[in-house]
């Protein structure tokens, strides 16, 4: 028994060890890739790109629902971006409060009927469009409440350009985000289908009238780690995989998107979480199966802030949402997986989204009660045990660092060196805990998802305005 | 076994926890170099503060220019490269022409320029930029040949729009727009952003590339006359608009409506008639750009549409025809035979009455 | 004129103007003003800063000012000298206060500028730019309003319009800037059009609905595409400049603006 137990801990740890594989070779892509993303991202002439004619126009999406605490910053802050020529429309999604109103009142807007409705995808029909010629890049469309991804669709018929921006209601996008954006579409007009930006956690960063002041860590430990947790993935990850033309997903919270490609998709997928890895492994299954060259982009310097759930309730309710959504996803695109005419996608980012994000919590989680029954059976086991566990924190840190190395090469956020220090130390922290509680919150996902749940759970909202986002 | 096992295992972790420290070494010592070099930065900037003061007030005058008393040092001559970049960006005129050629004298072309032959890409690339922000007529030739080195990507985009900064004249101009053309990528949007920026750039230059056969070139010129009407070039942009290649066709028909002189009825006749529909909803939009009431028909005509954005440019356009156009927009509003057409000529029609109101 | 109190400095300075090149007044020269601190002025030390350029210093010590007269020198060459003198006095770690750089032209009275640049130093703070321009028409300072977060553009609109007598004021967003405009109420309001919080066509409307006609809004934007010079124009601009610009041109707009107010 003894045996078996061992054998399976050191069979977990070997199946682990691919998926550790894999992560290097992404980060080592990250790696490679970041002098080019440094080079464009410092030496292009952004102020003078912000007035040119040749920046295509952009359609930016906003789906709103019980907003009515920050509507209005945000609202104002989109429309003073930096960029030549874009439009705002903003989707109330049947706000049981007073988003709406708020809306109509501080810019004044007026009712059309809009009853030809240009129907280019399916959505809940909508109640009307308000517009103030005063402002004629807001577009505010009142709608039944159909969650997110009715609310993209809805807003796609709308829009009047030929790329669409999609950004959460409660996010902060920095002033040059959608022009660092419109560059690296630019590099590439036919073949770029879909364009992410980075996401950061502004927790503990001043903000004063929509921009970030100063850039500070957060102060409570759960958005600490969070922040720690989004750097890893986006500038040790997301860099790699769009590199090699494999990302998988581009955040709901900030993406740009050819809109003729996303009607030919089909558009937003409604009911459920996930619609933002969805609508890129359908871009990914469309033009690899017609044919078409493109390139699914990442854009690591065009930064959209957020706030990130600092109680753990609301947190939890977060990633067992993404963990339902994740799976979903990966059920429904099953026949993808190890499918050769899938490229990379299919013999890569998906296995390895499979391995790593749906099956990894039960190896994480059996391996490791395996290794507690091992050594509860021989104590004198506890160096073997101790060693396994050691072996394991030290390669998620080195991962961590090398996500905090790619931060100091390229980004340089944080201005201070204690910043480092309290990054470098909370990444030891994680290794102790929030790793294991991140197995657990995709393996509760999981369960969800069996159960057939379609809810999106506990959300908070808390306002931007003129406040240190307190955390 | 075990024993073995557990001895390559220490090892591993020796060499992991070296790596971290090493990892994290590199962070830090990063970090540390940025803060000292933005502290050094500071310390430049206030030492010249003195001297900027006084190039920015003595900018007009026939005087030129004079040089700091001791010459700067090469990393004092990056920053003032940078300040000077960022001048030359913002003016145009006799002041950006005395600030290139107070550049000139003070060296920062030539210590660029040596810095374009540097072994690392990211010193020729930054070389790049800043000579493009000092417009030095003297760097192009250099820059040119750089380009022709690079592959398409991040340090070509900025050779060439350094590059086009520094263009001497149209011709070399022509040159670049070439070099864009032979890429394999359709770069016509970003080749047009980059040359249109450059001083020397006036729409008569995209005569040759319009005449071309390589659908690249094409592309290129069609973009960059954006914005521009250019009536002499009318008659070959409508033969464009015939053109297989949607793109081309596309932009030469917004391209020529924006461009001709006099629309005769002819032609918006057979715009609005022409197979590819967005042909037909540019030609619907430009046609209420261009006030002429003798098209009020063809719009009305063209509400039938199968097409929502030809249907919604015509209906556009009706309402910017002045009463005329509106009342031809209310008839279709309540004789159309189709509901959709109705609803969107009585949209339109709200929108009117809404704009309206709020001006009173 | 001379006031009073300032006939005390006239014996000095009709001694700095004694000499025969000065006298003429057919040639023009160059006047740096320097308040020194501490009581000493080392004068031969800083003999030779630049051997072609003849200096000739004359002591104020009530005033514990300097005053060096170039002979044969323009406004830009006086000021070059000026901060050769700023980089010298540094260097032998000597403190001091403000500098004033001024021009006398052949046909103007040089006492009167001689005692109007002296008037101007006691006044003027220890503090930020240790080398001022001399401005001749204080009283003409207009208050000017620029709204631009851009800081290039901001300092030097800043530097160059305050060097021709107008009294500059910066916001950095389009809320700021209606709020200066508010509590200012400038003559002229330079703004761009892509600001934060508020943007520049909000804060043009605002600034409309404020004060009808009476200040005068330019916009000044790298904003290349005709419909937004359009709308510009249609929210009440008085005039749109395009970046890069003129400076040169962009003072013969102010210009013109404000002439245009002086008619009934």
């Amino acid at each position: 028994m003894r045996d078996i137990l061992l054998g399976y801990g050191i069979f977990a740890m070997f199946y682990i060890m691919v998926v550790y594989c894999i992560y290097f070779f992404i980060m080592t892509l990250s790696f490679a890739n970041i002098s080019r993303i440094i080079k464009g991202s410092s030496l292009t002439p952004f102020d003078s790109m912000s007035g040119s004619a040749h920046v295509p126009p952009v359609s930016i999406l906003v789906p709103s629902y019980n907003e009515e605490l920050t509507i209005i910053e945000n609202v104002r802050s989109l429309l003073s971006l930096n960029y030549p020529e874009y439009e705002v429309i903003v989707i109330n999604d049947g706000s049981q409060d007073n988003t709406l109103q708020v809306l109509i009142d501080e810019f004044n807007l007026k009712f059309l009927p809009n009853h030809a409705e240009r129907r280019l995808l399916d959505a809940t029909p909508i109640n009307g469009v308000y517009h103030n010629p005063d402002y004629p890049s807001l577009y505010v469309i009142d709608k039944r409440n159909g969650g997110k991804a009715d609310s993209l669709n809805a807003g796609i018929n709308l829009s009047h350009y030929p790329l669409i921006c999609t950004i959460d209601a409660d996010s902060l996008l920095e002033k040059d985000a959608l022009i660092r954006i419109a560059r690296v579409y630019m590099e590439n007009p036919d073949e770029t289908v879909a364009i992410g930006g980075s996401v950061r956690i502004a927790n503990g960063c001043t903000i004063e009238d929509g921009i970030i002041k100063k850039v500070r860590l957060p102060d409570k430990i759960l958005p600490m780690f969070q922040n720690i947790e989004y750097l890893k993935a986006f500038l040790g990850g997301r860099i790699g995989w769009s590199s090699i033309n494999a990302l998988l997903i581009v955040s709901g919270a900030f993406g740009v998107f050819r809109k003729d490609y996303v009607v030919k998709v089909g558009g937003y997928r409604e009911g459920f979480p996930g619609e933002d890895m969805n609508i890129i492994i359908k871009l990914h299954r469309y033009m690899l199966e017609n044919k078409l060259p493109y390139r699914i982009a990442f854009c690591p310097d065009a930064v959209c802030w957020t706030q990130a759930p600092d109680s753990f309730r609301i947190l939890t309710s977060q990633r067992k949402r993404w963990g339902r959504g994740n799976i979903k996803n990966m059920w429904d695109y099953r026949f993808m997986v190890f499918n050769p005419k899938y490229k990379q996608v299919g013999l890569l980012t998906m296995p390895y989204n499979v391995i790593f994000e749906t099956l990894n919590p039960y190896f994480k989680i059996t391996g490791f009660f395996a290794l507690l029954g091992y050594f509860l059976m021989d104590m004198t086991a506890l160096p073997i045990v101790l060693t396994f566990v050691f072996i394991n924190m030290l390669i998620n840190m080195i991962f961590t660092c090398g996500a905090l190395l790619l931060e100091e090469l390229a980004f340089r956020r944080y201005p201070r060196v204690r910043d480092l220090v309290i990054m470098a130390g909370c990444s030891v922290l994680m290794t102790l805990g929030y790793d294991q509680l991140n197995a657990i919150w995709r393996f509760l996902g999981q369960i969800d998802f069996i159960r057939n749940k379609r809810t999106w759970g506990v959300m908070v909202r808390k306002s931007w305005k003129g406040e240190t986002v307190k955390s | 076994m075990f024993q073995g096992n557990l001895a390559l295992a220490y090892l591993f972790i020796k060499t992991a926890s070296a790596v971290i420290l090493f990892i994290l070494a590199l962070a830090f010592v990063l970090k540390i170099r940025l803060i000292r070099m933005d502290k050094k930065k500071k310390e430049i900037l206030k030492k010249y503060e003195a001297y900027f003061h006084y190039v920015q007030a003595h900018l007009d005058g026939p005087e030129p220019l004079r040089r700091p008393v001791e010459q700067p040092t090469d990393w004092e001559l990056a920053i003032i490269s940078d300040k000077f970049g960022e001048w030359i960006q913002m003016l145009s005129g006799s002041q950006q022409e005395k600030l290139i050629e107070l550049s000139e004298q003070m060296g920062l072309v030539d210590m660029n320029l040596r810095l374009l032959n540097s072994r690392f890409s990211w010193r020729r690339s930054l070389a790049a930029f800043r000579l493009g922000k000092l417009r030095s007529k003297r760097a192009y030739p250099f820059l040119l040949q750089r380009l022709r080195k690079e592959k398409y990507g991040a340090d070509f985009i900025i050779c060439a729009r350094a590059a086009a900064m520094c263009a001497r004249d149209g011709s070399d101009l022509n040159e670049l727009a070439h070099i864009f053309a032979k890429q394999k990528k359709n770069v016509g949007m970003l080749a047009a952003d980059i040359l249109t920026g450059s001083p020397q750039f006036e729409p008569g230059i995209v005569k040759d590339w319009l005449m071309s056969q390589d659908f690249r070139l094409l592309k290129i010129a069609l973009h960059s006359l954006k914005g521009h009407a250019v009536a002499h070039l009318a008659p070959v942009l409508q033969t464009l608009t015939e053109v297989q290649d949607k793109e081309v066709r596309v932009l030469a028909v917004d391209r020529f409506l924006y461009s001709i002189p006099d629309l005769t009825q002819d032609i918006v006749y057979k715009l609005m008639n022409h197979p590819d529909k967005d042909v037909r909803a540019i030609t619907a939009k430009a046609v209420g750009m261009l006030g002429d009431a003798a098209n009020i028909e063809m719009l009305k005509q063209a509400m039938a549409d199968p097409d929502w954005l030809v249907k919604h440019h015509s209906a556009k356009s009706l309402s910017m025809l002045g009463e005329e156009g509106f009342s031809a927009l209310c008839e279709v509003a309540v004789h159309s035979e189709d509901s959709f057409t109705r609803d969107m000529a009585n949209d339109v029609i709200h929108e009117e009455i809404m704009a309206e109101r709020s001006q009173v | 004129m001379l006031v009073s109190k300032e006939k005390e400095w006239f014996p000095e300075i009709s001694a700095a103007l004694q000499s025969e090149m000065v006298k003429q007044a057919e040639t023009p020269f160059g006047i740096i003003a320097l308040k020194y601190k501490g009581k000493r002025w080392p004068e031969t030390e800083l003999a030779g800063i630049d051997p072609n350029i003849p200096v000739r210093q004359v002591h104020f010590p009530h005033l514990g000012t300097v005053l060096f007269i170039l002979e044969g020198q323009h406004l830009s060459g006086t000021h070059f000298f000026a901060i050769a003198l700023h980089h010298r006095l540094n260097s032998f770690e000597l403190d001091h206060g403000p500098i004033i750089v001024a021009y006398v032209q052949p046909n103007e009275s040089a006492e009167e500028v001689i005692a109007d640049v002296l008037r101007q130093i006691e006044q003027e703070p220890d503090g930020t730019h240790p080398i001022r321009i001399f401005n001749k028409s204080p009283h003409k300072m207009r208050p000017l309003l620029v709204v631009d977060n851009d800081e290039t553009v901001g300092e030097f609109l800043t530097t160059r319009l305050g060097m021709k007598g107008y009294h500059v004021h910066l916001a950095r967003n389009g809320q700021e800037g209606l709020e200066k405009f508010e509590h200012l109420a400038p003559d002229m309001v330079i703004t761009d059009l892509a600001l934060p919080v508020m943007d520049g066509f909000q804060l043009l409307k605002s600034i409309r609905r404020k004060s009808k006609g009476k200040s005068k809004v330019m916009v000044l934007t790298n904003k290349r595409l005709e419909q937004v010079v359009r709308r510009c124009f249609e929210l009440g601009a008085d005039d749109v400049l395009m970046k890069p610009f003129s400076p040169l041109e962009l003072e013969a707009r102010i210009r013109r603006l404000f002439s245009l107010n002086r008619q009934p």
